[in-house]
């Protein structure tokens, strides 16, 4: 394809996706029946529950980062139970919805161990899902690291320990933090569904306004966009790291 | 120097690639391996290394036993300089990180003391202009040398070079073998395990010839390419010196 068959076809993309757009938003707009004046009344419920939002996915980023780190070393121990411990972590988790791991992990293993605290079970159920997947990303960055490179660190005398802060985890960084920024992304999202436990965060904030003005549409328009407000800058984030670290290799 | 080898075996699975090898090497300074490919050499020089563990046998270093112990081997093998036949510098490191590595975080020596050491080499390897580059941004002959100088900052007791220049173009090859003859000139012992006949036969006191697992010969660089005395060394010879 030549330079100008691209603009060319980047152009009528534009155009037709445009349009397209257009006749969403005045769909929407046209047959809707707007009742923003008592929406507008519980901003301060939006705003909190937002907030929320956004310190429960940075804790449960954090805390699923140690997880996820954990597992991802368990899974080269030299002990054959950790590493299956660990395997064993990793596919239950991803083979599971969170929806039922959120009820299982709150209604029954949190009630009998006694954690009261909602909002520090949520963040911690969140974060065990989270880590299998993270501590996947990060086992495919530790294994990405060449054996020619643990050969020059055995035969400099480097220690296990060593050898990972000198030698592994310098190089598995840049395979890790493209993805990484991406599961960013997913625990804001999915921490969505931390409202069925009721925790005032954001989408449950929406729903108790929903119903209590009934203005649906108006209620869950700017849920979309408070998530968007918070996953784009990590999207555009995880897109620039990646293209950084193709261009470093 | 003083190799001793007894009964020294190791498989790969059902592969017997050492097979039960005995023998004692005695070289002032330079020992090379040479022998056909698949015959053991890098093998049996990664054991001399500490790289691997034998499966049976022993093998000492001027008398003194080669542990079999992680922890101990560690040590052994932090005092011994290795070069690998290529990549075997750390890509995210620059040159000079790559030579102070070894001394900072196993041989406890202060930065600016590491500094200087690394320094030093550099120059003497006609390097010090590439000290701040990553080995990405340097050719297969510099990226060599910076390996070499990693394995001699540490003032090793004994150098291990694996097919150093089998990467190699005939220039760049030129270049880390005058390194080489240059630490020999210096009183560095090695062993060296190579395809570059001509340089084995300038370049070492004592020869060993493993084939098929085992150490066909060995005697002085004058004798084995002048006179080899198993009809196996003599073809390898013919062979290898026709062209």
């Amino acid at each position: 394809m030549t330079a100008r068959h691209r603009t060319l076809n980047s152009v009528i993309s534009f155009i037709l996706g445009g349009v397209l757009f257009a006749g969403i938003c005045y769909a929407v707009l046209r047959l809707a029946t707007w009742q923003w004046d008592g929406v507008w009344e519980y901003r301060t419920v939006f705003w909190k529950g937002w907030i929320t939002t956004i310190w429960i996915s940075a804790a449960a980023l954090l805390l699923s980062v140690i997880f996820g780190l954990t597992c991802a070393l368990a899974r080269r121990a030299p002990y054959p139970a950790v590493r299956w411990l660990a395997a064993g972590y990793v596919e239950l988790i991803r083979g599971t919805p969170l929806l039922v791991q959120l009820l299982i992990l709150f209604y029954v293993v949190a009630d009998a161990t006694g954690l009261q605290n909602r909002y520090a079970a949520g963040v911690i159920i969140l974060s065990i899902f989270s880590g299998a997947y993270i501590a996947e990303m990060m086992r495919g960055g530790i294994e990405s690291v060449g054996k020619s490179h643990l050969d020059s660190a055995r035969a400099i005398g480097l220690t296990r320990g060593q050898t990972y802060r000198y030698v592994i985890f310098p190089q598995a960084i840049r395979h890790i933090l493209p993805p990484l920024a991406g599961q960013a992304a997913s625990i804001i999202k999915d921490s969505s569904l931390l409202s069925i436990l009721g925790i005032a965060e954001f989408t449950l904030a929406a729903q108790q306004v929903n119903s209590a003005t009934y203005s649906t549409l108006e209620s869950y328009l700017p849920l979309a966009v408070g998530y968007l407000a918070l996953t784009l800058p990590v999207s555009l984030l995880a897109r620039k790291l990646e293209g950084r670290f193709r261009y470093e290799t | 120097m003083k190799l001793e080898f007894h009964s020294l075996t190791k498989c790969y699975g059902s592969h017997t690639v050492l097979d039960g090898i005995t023998a004692q090497l005695n070289f002032p300074r330079a020992l090379v391996l040479v022998g056909p490919s698949g015959g053991g050499k890098s093998t049996l020089l990664r054991l001399v290394g500490g790289l691997e563990l034998t499966d049976e046998g022993t093998i000492r270093l001027d008398g003194e036993l080669v542990p079999t112990h992680e922890k101990s081997l560690r040590l052994y093998r932090s005092g011994i300089g290795t070069v690998f036949q290529s990549w075997n510098l750390f890509p995210h490191l620059s040159a000079m990180a790559n030579i102070m590595l070894p001394l900072t975080a196993v041989h406890r020596v202060p930065e600016n003391e590491a500094r200087k050491r690394a320094l030093e080499l550099l120059e003497r390897f006609h390097l010090a202009d590439h000290a701040h580059k990553r080995p990405a941004e340097l050719s297969g002959g510099q990226r060599q040398r910076i390996a070499i100088a990693r394995a001699v900052v540490i003032r090793p007791r004994l150098l291990l070079f694996d097919e150093p220049t089998s990467a190699l173009d005939p220039e760049m090859t030129a270049e880390v073998l005058e390194v080489i003859a240059d630490l020999k000139a210096e009183g560095r012992a090695f062993i060296l395990v190579t395809h570059a006949m001509n340089f084995a036969r300038v370049v070492a006191d004592e020869v060993a010839f493993l084939a098929q697992g085992r150490i066909a010969e060995h005697g002085s660089a004058k004798d084995f390419f002048s006179t080899p005395r198993t009809p196996e060394a003599t073809r390898f010879l013919e062979r290898v010196l026709k062209y």
